[in-house]
């Protein structure tokens, strides 16, 4: 099917274009911020001036999901936007990576209630927690190391395909 | 009990059930991707012959300050029918307050409208405390208005430069952020924490502000007041947001009044209202403060109404610090109040009441039967606490009025017979928040 | 705060009758009635006395108290010419006929007033034009507000599939076993074998 198929085993053309590959996409991160509540203030933060996420690479914050990799769910997922959280995770494509930021999307939080989802976990993979209530840019931006130490080490059989 | 079926009566244009168009829309493009030509999308424009086609301005959008969804039914550009689907954040507030002891909401309460905590903390204390009949002590009071207008500057900076950034002037979110991480930095130090603060305590605040305080709020005043006027030079001399805010969105006094609007879209149509000055509360009537009003209703004066207001919020920090009072930070009644820890530590009477206070079962119990209705103005309009006890340490009911609910209700009015981008300029200048929208 | 004066002084003497007491706590006064009387004072409240600003419209629940009808729907009025002059209405509505009379044409706030009441409650207002709910899904299968729905509800959150790629496709599961917290009565659950997360990528 695709050049990846080709180039499968661990030879070393394979493993140098897999880390220039991996290269490229972990220093060019282009997040959509699924942002509902305090935690989508806090990530608004990281991505301004003083916190700034562009250092990193992931500067383009691209709103639709067709164009980004990087899902970053911030703030409290109740029953109704489960839904539309899962219809924007399969409308990204491949390869994406999602960060669970905060309590609320981690494990629901604060709030053990009738309508919040207890963790986005148990109905959309997740790759990165990022604790705290709401978490500092900080720790965002831990979390986006993370995610790129994620994408160093992926390789072509690694399932991520799409490359 | 059966709940009655979405009912058009009294209306003249059935009310758009929502779901089932989209189950008819999504089952329209399966059919379409199979070579069946008619989808439900098709036959509205078939059906109507006009070409209108119904819109979805879903929940997960830049424009949506939150999870707001509208569904507009469009005619070329015009917008012909509004509704809109509100619920995306939802976490049962008020069932949680009756479960989780006074004390313990106050934590609960700064996740409504994030982007001002300390309002939403220090208007649900004022609740419970008058719903006990309790006073705070001066300096408390005088430290909760100067945090308060320090959050609402906060909210207000933060409102003003999304709507610029909705209609272009991206610069002025990235100023407007830059400046409120001055106010985080004074609320991170007087609180602890930037955002979800939980200051304020049934009887007073968490504890007293630390000695640097007075440095900190002389050098936000210092250098906070040049924003104002950068963001007038940016946003005024330009033509285009000038343009795309002025006699947009106009929303009469009138129906400002009977929607029950209030805040500064209220104030921005010429509705006279500010809890402050109305009702006073935690000594608002000593400071000498001016409530700006504006006429016209339209986008336009909600942009002035919110910069004006940062004016006033400045002037009434100033006052409060000229005036700041020694003494206690809470009300020194055991009852209530926690004691001391240095005192929890070595006093056995202060033990004693630290136990029954915090211990589930015990703690704070208002008289039974009582309720309270209780409004401090929030930057977005007027939060209310209706709180009603039984006698235990739970309430029993515990309301909110959320200023964003009533405000957000006459948006779909406002933007009919508009333009789709309009709707977007509209919606940022009401500044609805979801989180205190849905609770 | 508001001060105390007497709303009901103002009545006339056929609906004098129908306010059944006032109680007056830290300054607040509350009027009670029963239900079909709320319609006929609300109407002259605002028409005749001014009373034009409706702040809120919400419920209570009493389940299983010594109160002589379970819902307690609550009504804040205000006079904005005069803004200490704010009180509430407490109507009285009977389990058994939950619908009561919409006031939707005297303040247009209590359009979403009443929607949201209906949707915590179930509480049915003839003449709202557009009672849907408002905060909950269109098909939730509950009122959350009443006192017999538990705070943790039941299972309606966990009822969604769990999306996952798996080769080419985005398959639907069921959704992971998540130990989910307890409320007030804050105890460990049992684990039957220890769940671990590690941050591998999916495979």
């Amino acid at each position: 099917m695709g050049l990846e198929n080709l180039l499968s085993g661990e030879g070393f053309l394979t493993t140098t274009v897999n880390s220039i590959v991996n290269w490229g996409r972990k220093n060019a991160l282009w997040p959509m911020p699924f942002g509902t509540a305090c935690c989508a203030i806090e990530m608004m933060a990281t991505f301004s001036g003083r916190y700034d996420i562009s250092r990193f690479g992931a500067e383009v914050v691209r709103f639709s999901p067709r164009q980004a990799d990087l899902l970053i769910v911030s703030g409290r997922i109740s029953l109704k936007m489960m839904p539309v959280l899962q219809k924007i995770y399969r409308q990204m494509p491949e390869p994406k990576w999602v960060i669970s930021m905060g309590a609320c999307a981690s494990c629901g939080g604060v709030f053990d209630t009738y309508t919040l989802i207890q963790g986005v976990d148990q109905f959309i993979p997740v790759d990165v927690y990022v604790p705290g209530c709401p978490p500092r840019p900080e720790s965002l931006l831990d979390a986006v190391f993370e995610v790129q130490k994620l994408v160093g080490e992926e390789t072509f059989d690694s399932g991520k395909h799409g490359s | 009990m059966t709940p009655s079926p979405a009912s058009s009566e009294g209306r003249d244009t059935p009310v758009p059930q929502v779901r089932t168009l989209e189950k008819e829309l999504e089952k329209g493009w399966r059919d379409h991707r199979a070579g069946v030509s008619s989808s439900a999308a098709m036959k509205l424009v078939e059906e109507s012959g006009d070409g209108r086609l119904v819109m979805n301005f879903g929940p997960q959008h830049p424009a949506t300050h939150g999870t707001l969804r509208s569904i507009f039914t469009l005619e070329g550009e015009t917008i012909t029918e509004a509704d809109v689907e509100i619920g995306f954040l939802h976490t049962g507030f008020e069932k949680l307050g009756e479960n989780m002891t006074y004390q313990q909401w106050v934590t609960v309460s700064d996740r409504m409208n994030y982007l001002s905590a300390i309002n939403n903390n220090v208007g649900y204390s004022v609740a419970v405390e008058e719903l006990l009949g309790i006073d705070v002590p001066p300096r408390c009071a005088s430290l909760r208005v100067i945090m308060s207008e320090l959050s609402r500057i906060a909210d207000h900076i933060l409102c003003v430069g999304l709507q610029g950034m909705d209609l272009g002037a991206f610069s002025v979110m990235l100023w407007a952020f830059e400046k409120r991480e001055l106010v985080y930095d004074i609320i991170e130090a007087v609180c602890g924490a930037r955002l979800t603060t939980s200051w304020t305590r049934v009887g007073g605040i968490m504890r007293d502000v630390p000695e640097f305080f007075p440095d900190l709020v002389y050098s936000f005043l210092d250098e906070f007041p040049p924003l104002v006027e950068e963001i007038h030079m940016m946003l005024l001399n330009n033509k285009i947001f000038v343009d795309r805010v002025k006699e947009i969105g106009i929303v009469s006094k009138e129906n400002a009044r009977s929607w029950g609007l209030s805040g500064p879209i209220a104030r921005a149509s010429g509705l006279d209202v500010d809890v402050r000055r109305d009702t006073p509360y935690l000594g608002y009537d000593q400071y000498n403060f001016k409530v700006p009003v504006q006429t016209e209703g339209d986008s336009f004066s909600r942009y002035m109404q919110r910069m004006e207001e940062i004016e006033q919020s400045l002037e009434i920090i100033r006052q409060a610090m000229a005036t700041l009072p020694g003494g206690p930070v809470v009300h020194d009644d055991f009852k209530t109040s926690l004691p001391a820890k240095d005192a929890v530590h070595n006093d056995m009477e202060s033990l004693i009441h630290h136990f029954k206070l915090v211990m589930l079962g015990h703690g704070i119990r208002p008289k039974p039967g009582s309720s309270i209705y209780s409004a401090t103005e929030a930057p977005c309009g007027e939060l209310g606490y209706f709180i009603n006890s039984d006698g235990s340490d739970t309430a029993y009911r515990l309301r909110v009025r959320p200023p964003s609910l009533y405000n957000y209700a006459i948006f779909p009015r406002v933007v009919e017979g508009g333009m789709l981008s309009d709707a977007v300029a509209v919606l940022s200048s009401f500044h609805i928040i979801a989180g205190e929208l849905d609770r | 705060m508001a001060e105390m004066y007497p709303p009901h002084a103002a009545l006339p003497a056929d609906l004098q009758k129908m306010v059944l007491d006032t109680i007056e706590h830290q300054g607040q006064t509350q009027l009670r009635c029963k239900v079909p009387d709320h319609r006929s004072l609300l109407v002259d409240f605002r028409n005749q006395q001014g009373y034009d600003y409706l702040v809120d419209v919400t419920a209570l629940d009493h389940l299983g108290k010594d109160t002589p009808e379970r819902f307690e729907i609550v009504y804040v009025l205000r006079r904005l010419a005069d803004p200490r002059h704010q009180f509430r209405l407490h109507a009285w509505l009977s389990e058994s006929e939950p619908s009561l009379a919409s006031v939707v044409d005297l303040w247009d706030s209590a359009r979403w007033g009443e929607r949201e009441t209906h949707d915590m409650f179930g509480i049915v207002f003839d003449g709202n034009p557009d009672l849907r709910r408002l905060l909950m899904p269109e098909d939730y299968p509950a009122f959350p507000l009443l006192k017999d729905y538990p705070l943790t509800g039941r299972e309606e959150r966990r009822q969604f599939p769990r999306v996952v790629p798996r080769g080419d496709q985005m398959v639907e599961e069921e959704p992971t076993d998540y130990p989910t917290s307890i409320g007030r009565g804050m105890h460990t659950p049992e684990y039957d074998e220890e769940v671990r997360r590690d941050s591998k990528p999916r495979q």
